[in-house]
């Protein structure tokens, strides 16, 4: 039967092949205590098979003797297996392996003695099938007394091999992909060597086919999971060519085998078959050469094949990328592809919070919200070395040691293996993190060196990409307030309007009541600081639920996708009552104080489209300003058909007026001597900022700001007020405490704060001795300069507890003489010749007085 | 992997850098770790009831607020919580509490609490004493796995029994006795198994108390041997040889045997306060000098010699160290009220003694915690050995505590308190710790006895036996001493009725009860042999 000769030829030589092969891999290969020992039992198995090969051929000396050796194959290789499997595991026991290499010994020499095998001969059978004469060669052999003890001893110690591997798997000193192919093909063979005891199976070489699949799990281990580490010292050519050669001699053979058989039982065939045979070798032939040369890659380049592959795609990809984000996912899969880790994480630098923060991950769902300060030791090490830490080294580096524990558990728990720095010269841009491996297999000093490579050679390009990110986000946002500019606005209210489909989405605008005044009052340095401030409370109200921006000067907005009027109406409130808070509740009067108004409109209930939701938030905005400030409104219908609200704007204008009297009447009523000093200082002022060629809402506010200018005094005992005789130097103070009284009260009144700057500089004096704030010059705003004149002047001359009024031109040298000092020169020599010219009648006053 | 792998594979700079590294850092990354470690201690305390009490409810945001806000502890300020082991009361969860005595009978024993990271970082240290002794010179030691290791100290819940514990996760070595065997045993009996064993097997390593070290190598070498008879059949060949040729030369010279005949030792390692004292004598036994270390139940392992064995330098992540100079420390004992400056160790001069404090870190429960050591500092670096950190010596205990051995702590209260059991009629007392011309040290008490006593029969070796009878009650340590060293450091001095009191009207000042200044006991003993 043709099959029982291929079975019992080929088997011997694929395996005799495959044997060789393994053993010119190893001694090409850089060797290690490792693959010497390994070495060790592959020629052990090479005996073996080879003996078994030369007994089938009958070479000389003969049968027995070829038997003989081979038992002496069989019997080495558990114990070389075993001494193996102990040192690789680093459980080696040398009393163990003394006892085993003993026994195997004892087994060796019976064998040599002729107790093991007692006689062996290849006879050649005979058999007819359907009809014709075959014959096929088959073993027969004798065993002896020594048999029977040399298979237990066989059995025993390969058990406790197995034992012994499964406890190292179990104690985590080495993975099962590691030993587990090695400890189940020895198993196999040693099924096989039991099965030749039984005489029906011994006359085939079925021990012959365990040791072929053996030899495949043994590459298996190696290819698959790196049971041993390969690194060849000649060059791939030659490997590749010993390959050919070998593949070749095993497929004539195959052919010629084949041709062998089926030619003798067809042999009118034969031409044909020749011919198909060599066409199927060569059809065959050349992606078995490929899969071979891969295989050769694999198994000794493994490491190298994937970084050189890794290191080619990455350098060729970042070439042309400067998006972070892209740059982020190259890299991490540049280090998957060399390095095969579980998981990679990449922090960047954040300059402003002075930490990592994690950036990209290589799985969608492992993102820890980690980050790692700019004072850990971790970083610093980096700073001043270049290379990868891995978690061992966290312990032992003494720089480290400075580590919290909570540093070190957040390492420890996340699983990272390795740190790698991403350096850019001293500037360390980023760091790598690596879990272990998805093999399992322990970092080698050729993985850190490459990791450290890829982090180094990344950061150069990361840095650039850093850069136009940050560039680029420049573009869109505000240099200032760090929101999103009217720019990107504009792109995200059309993006989000088209994002939500129809549903929901509010937008809330702000505009800060009278911002100009204040950056007046308080410079434009304290204006940007308060604009930051504002701008803070957005983008914490907004959060990530909504794009806060700065639409304009001091016009802000929020884009709230999803979010109904009333939740809206409710943010927008909440923000406004935020910065009221911020703004008024200060101690200190002469401190800020800012309000903002709010519009509120929705789409698609009040508008249908981007543009006409901006419209429309504007047009509440506007009125919520002209309803007094302070205020948030939302957006109806009825405005479009009543813009600006004028009745609103107008009831407003009225309420001012009333509120205003209200307070002066009140000041009037505790400071008697006082008595409509408010009123007359009003029309002084009018009339001298109208000769100053002040425009009509100017002289509106100089008016209201003068019949104010003195509301504070509620606030000073009546006592101090209308003292007779000189005030102490403590009443004095008291009374100077006026002015800023004043801004306390009238800062909670919205719509009257733009006269705050002419109130609040009234005694402020041109040479910087005055107060509360020691202006000097036109740093003391006009209105405030104007109000100034006209105090002093109806002062002097206005009867006082402590003294009569004085003449009017008495007081009008007084100006002249403090002019430069204490008055604007050109403010109180205007002021001087209104009253000479009569344009500032002072009688008229007086006969109110006197009323 | 663990360090019987690393020295498997060889890799002696590797694991050099891991565990002595700290010799290579500079006094300013010195300080840089132990300002940052205090940080991270801050943040623990500030999160828990026995913190805030010390922190007194502030939360320091630099060390140096630290100190200026939190005062010099002592033991009390601890005693309650400590004592009852309220763990939720601590920085971090303890793992592990390790026990020491106190004050003898008055305050029976103190705890500390050990949490899992203290317990690393112990490990890491205790590891690099290891491999310091057993090295000469830098870069260099020949420990590799696998010694006999003569442990002499005290096992768990004492500190120096933590020590087989860790280093058996890391190293396999062969303790003598076994660890297991050893911890039913008695700390004399463990000594003489482990020798008996040590003759049997070998040593490579010796760990114990100075006083034990050089009290056993003294019956050793007078002696003949440790007691046990050997039995044969347990001896190595190895052992069997050089047993026989210290027996010969040993004859032939009329020598006694000593240690060293028999056993080359990789390393020694010894610890108490009275190692400056012994450490020549155990030098001469044994061949090799000894490497000083010094720890403590509340600090753990601080301070370890270096290979040149001449003066300890301390770890750098163990805890934060304060020094009080001695002129502090002797204004403070003069008037208890005093608050002694501290300085750190970067402010330290060179030649001075001071007194250390140290606050805990990893979750310890220390802070500012005064330790009643007293180190001299010997030099602020030592450019030739390539270290540039301070070295220390030991002194000795604080003036109040007289320390015998490294393992009794007699303070006036323990003195006071024998006084009283015994019913001596003892009108004043002093105490000195002083040494014998073998470099021992014993208790000196000088006394004036009473009214009665001047009357009765009140012969000073009356006094030695009342008192030492009542010494070994009070305090067991005290005991323990007499048992272990087979002596009675008690050496009395009776001085004329009315001394103590002349003196003190003479000199305008008290005299200290303990360990008063010594030109103070000149001039007292001058009046008390009555010259001008």
């Amino acid at each position: 039967m043709p099959f029982l000769e291929i079975f019992f030829w080929a088997v011997p030589i694929i395996s005799l092949t495959s044997y060789c092969i393994l053993m010119l891999f190893l001694s090409l290969s850089k060797k290690d205590r490792f693959i010497r020992l390994f070495m060790l039992v592959l020629a052990a198995l090479i005996i073996w098979t080879a003996s078994s090969l030369f007994m089938a051929l009958q070479l000389y000396p003969g049968v027995l003797f070829w038997d003989r050796v081979m038992v002496m194959g069989m019997t080495a290789v558990p114990f070389l297996l075993f001494y193996f499997i102990s040192v690789f595991t680093n459980s080696l026991r040398p009393l163990e392996i003394i006892f085993w290499g003993a026994l195997t010994a004892v087994a060796m020499i019976s064998n040599l003695l002729g107790h093991v095998v007692v006689d062996a001969s290849v006879v050649t059978a005979t058999m007819v099938y359907y009809g014709k004469l075959y014959t096929s060669p088959e073993y027969y052999y004798v065993l002896g007394k020594a048999a029977i003890p040399m298979y237990i001893f066989t059995a025993i110690i390969i058990f406790s091999m197995i034992i012994k591997a499964r406890n190292n798997v179990r104690a985590g000193k080495i993975t099962y992909g590691r030993v587990g192919p090695i400890v189940v093909g020895i198993s196999i063979l040693f099924i096989g060597v039991f099965l030749n005891l039984f005489p029906a199976l011994g006359r085939y070489p079925v021990d012959i086919l365990a040791c072929f699949i053996n030899a495949v799990l043994i590459m298996y281990a190696i290819y698959k999971h790196r049971m041993l580490e390969l690194r060849l010292m000649v060059t791939k050519g030659i490997v590749y060519s010993v390959f050919a050669v070998l593949l070749t001699s095993v497929y004539i053979y195959t052919v010629f085998s084949l041709e062998k058989g089926i030619g003798s039982a067809y042999q009118n065939i034969t031409p044909y078959f020749i011919t198909l045979s060599a066409l199927l070798v060569a059809i065959v032939f050349q992606p078995l050469y490929r899969f071979t040369t891969k295989l050769v890659d694999k198994m000794f380049y493994k490491a190298e094949y994937s970084r050189r592959q890794a290191l080619k795609n990455f350098s060729v990809s970042i070439s042309n990328k400067l998006d972070l984000h892209d740059m982020a996912a190259e890299l991490i899969e540049a280090v998957q592809l060399a390095i095969c880790a579980k998981e990679i994480l990449l922090l960047l630098k954040h300059e402003e919070k002075e930490h990592y923060y994690v950036f990209a991950t290589s799985s969608k769902i492992f993102r820890p919200d980690i980050i790692i300060k700019f004072d850990n030791p971790v970083v610093r090490w980096f700073i001043s070395n270049n290379v990868s830490l891995t978690r061992e080294e966290l312990y032992y580096h003494t720089s480290l040691k400075s580590m919290w524990d909570k540093e070190r558990k957040v390492i420890a728990d996340l699983g990272i293996e390795v740190i790698t720095p991403i350096k850019s010269g001293d500037d360390l841009i980023g760091v790598l993190m690596l879990t272990r491996k998805k093999n399992s297999t322990a970092y080698t000093l050729d993985d850190l060196d490459l990791l450290t490579y890829l982090g180094a050679s990344s950061a150069i390009v990361f840095e650039n990409a850093r850069l136009f990110s940050r560039a680029q986000s420049d573009a869109l946002i505000d240099s200032l307030t760090r929101l999103y500019n009217h720019r990107y606005f504009h792109l995200a209210l059309q993006g989000q309007v088209k994002k939500v489909a129809g549903a929901e989405l509010s937008l809330l605008l702000f505009d800060l009541d009278l911002f100009k005044l204040y950056n007046d009052l308080y410079g434009h340095w304290e204006g940007d600081k308060a604009l930051e401030k504002v701008a803070a409370i957005m983008k914490r109200a907004a959060g990530q639920k909504g794009v806060a921006c700065r639409y304009g000067g001091e016009e802000f907005a929020i884009i709230l996708p999803y979010f109904d009027a009333k939740k809206a109406f409710d943010l927008a409130e909440k923000i406004r009552l935020e910065i009221e808070g911020a703004f008024l509740n200060t101690a200190d009067v002469t401190q800020r104080f800012l309000t903002a108004s709010a519009g509120v409109c929705t789409y698609p209930h009040a508008a249908a489209d981007g543009e006409e939701l901006l419209k429309r938030a504007d047009l509440a905005l506007y009125t919520a300003k002209n309803k007094g400030k302070n205020q948030t409104v939302v957006y109806t219908p009825h405005f479009d058909s009543s813009p600006g609200d004028i009745n609103g704007s107008l009831s407003a204008g009225s309420a001012n007026t009333a509120t205003i009297y209200a307070l002066t009447a009140a000041i009037d009523a505790k400071d008697h001597y006082t008595f409509g000093h408010s009123q007359r200082v009003a029309e002084y002022a009018t009339v001298l900022a109208g000769a100053m060629g002040l425009d009509k809402p100017h002289l509106e506010i100089i008016k209201e700001a003068a019949l104010l200018h003195d509301v504070g005094k509620i606030g000073i005992p009546e006592k101090i007020l209308t003292k007779e005789g000189r005030l102490t130097d403590e009443e004095y103070e008291m009374v100077k405490k006026h002015v800023e009284m004043s801004i306390t009260i009238i800062k909670h009144l919205p719509a009257m704060n733009h006269v705050i700057p002419a109130v609040i500089g009234h005694h402020e004096r041109w040479d910087g001795k005055g107060y509360p704030r020691g202006l000097r010059g036109e740093n003391i705003p006009l209105p405030a300069r104007c109000l100034a004149v006209a105090d002093a002047f109806d002062a002097m001359t206005s009867d006082r507890p402590y003294r009569a009024g004085l003449s009017v031109d008495i007081a009008l040298k007084e100006i002249e003489k403090n002019m430069g000092t204490q008055f604007d020169p050109s403010v109180a020599g205007l002021f001087i010749k209104l009253v000479q010219e009569g344009a500032i009648s002072v009688d008229k006053h007086r006969k109110m007085k006197n009323a | 992997m663990i360090l019987e792998q690393k020295l498997r594979k060889k890799q002696y700079d590797q694991i050099w850098r891991q565990y002595c590294g700290f010799l290579d850092i500079s006094l300013t990354e010195f300080m840089e770790i132990q300002n940052r470690l205090m940080l991270e201690q801050l943040e623990l305390y500030a999160d828990c009831e026995l913190g805030r009490r010390i922190l007194k409810e502030k939360r320091p945001a630099s060390v140096s607020e630290y100190r200026r806000l939190v005062s010099l502890t002592s033991y009390e300020d601890y005693a309650d919580i400590l004592l009852s082991r309220v763990d939720s009361a601590l920085p971090a969860k303890p793992v592990l509490w390790i026990e020491t005595t106190w004050e003898g009978g008055k305050k029976p024993i103190k705890v500390a609490p050990y949490t899992e990271s203290m317990l690393k970082s112990h490990k890491t240290n205790t590891i690099a004493c290891l491999i310091l002794a057993t090295s000469n010179k830098k870069g260099h030691f020949t420990l590799r796995g696998g010694e006999n290791f003569l442990y002499g100290m005290a096992q768990l819940p004492y500190l120096t029994g933590l020590v087989p514990h860790l280093i058996s996760s890391e190293l396999g070595v062969n303790f003598m006795p076994p660890t297991k065997e050893a911890a039913a045993m008695r700390f004399s009996q463990r000594n003489k198994v482990g020798f008996k064993m040590g003759l049997e097997k070998g040593v490579d390593l010796f760990f114990g108390m100075s006083s034990v070290v050089a009290k056993i190598s003294d019956i050793f070498t007078l002696g003949g041997q440790s007691g046990d008879k050997l039995s044969i059949l347990k001896v190595t060949p190895k052992m069997g040889y050089r047993l026989v040729k210290a027996w010969l030369n040993s004859k032939q010279g009329k020598s006694p045997i000593m240690p060293r005949d028999i056993w080359t030792l990789k390393g020694l390692i010894c610890a108490g306060t009275d190692t400056a004292s012994l450490r020549k004598r155990i030098e001469h036994y044994w061949g090799i000098r000894p490497l000083e270390i010094f720890g403590g139940t509340e600090p753990t392992c601080i301070a370890t010699e270096t290979w040149s064995k001449d003066g300890m330098v301390f770890f750098p992540d163990v805890c934060f160290y304060e020094f009080i100079p001695r002129s502090e420390l002797e204004k403070n004992i003069d008037d208890p009220s005093y608050v002694p400056n501290t300085y750190l160790m970067d402010e330290l001069v060179a030649g001075n003694e001071y007194e250390l404090v140290i606050s805990s870190f990893k979750g310890g429960a220390f802070a500012r915690y005064r330790m009643g050591d007293i180190f001299r500092c010997l030099c602020l670096k030592k450019e030739e050995e390539g270290v540039n950190l301070p070295y220390f010596t030991y002194v000795d205990r604080h003036p109040d505590v007289i320390d015998l051995a490294g393992f009794t702590r007699i303070t006036e209260g323990t003195i006071n308190n024998a006084l009283e059991l015994s019913k001596l009629d003892i009108a004043d007392w002093f105490a000195a710790k002083e040494f014998d011309e073998h470099n021992r040290a014993f208790l000196h008490l000088y006394v004036e006895v009473g009214f009665s006593g001047v009357q009765s029969a009140m012969t000073k070796e009356i006094i030695r036996e009342h008192l030492s009878i009542y010494l070994r009650y009070v305090d067991t340590d005290y005991n323990d001493l007499k048992y272990l060293l087979g002596t009675d450091p008690l050496v009395i001095s009776i001085i004329p009725a009315g001394t103590i009191r002349h003196f003190s009207d003479k000199s305008g000042r008290g005299l200290r009860k303990m360990n008063p200044p010594h030109f103070d006991v000149i001039e007292l003993l001058k009046i008390a042999r009555g010259e001008k």
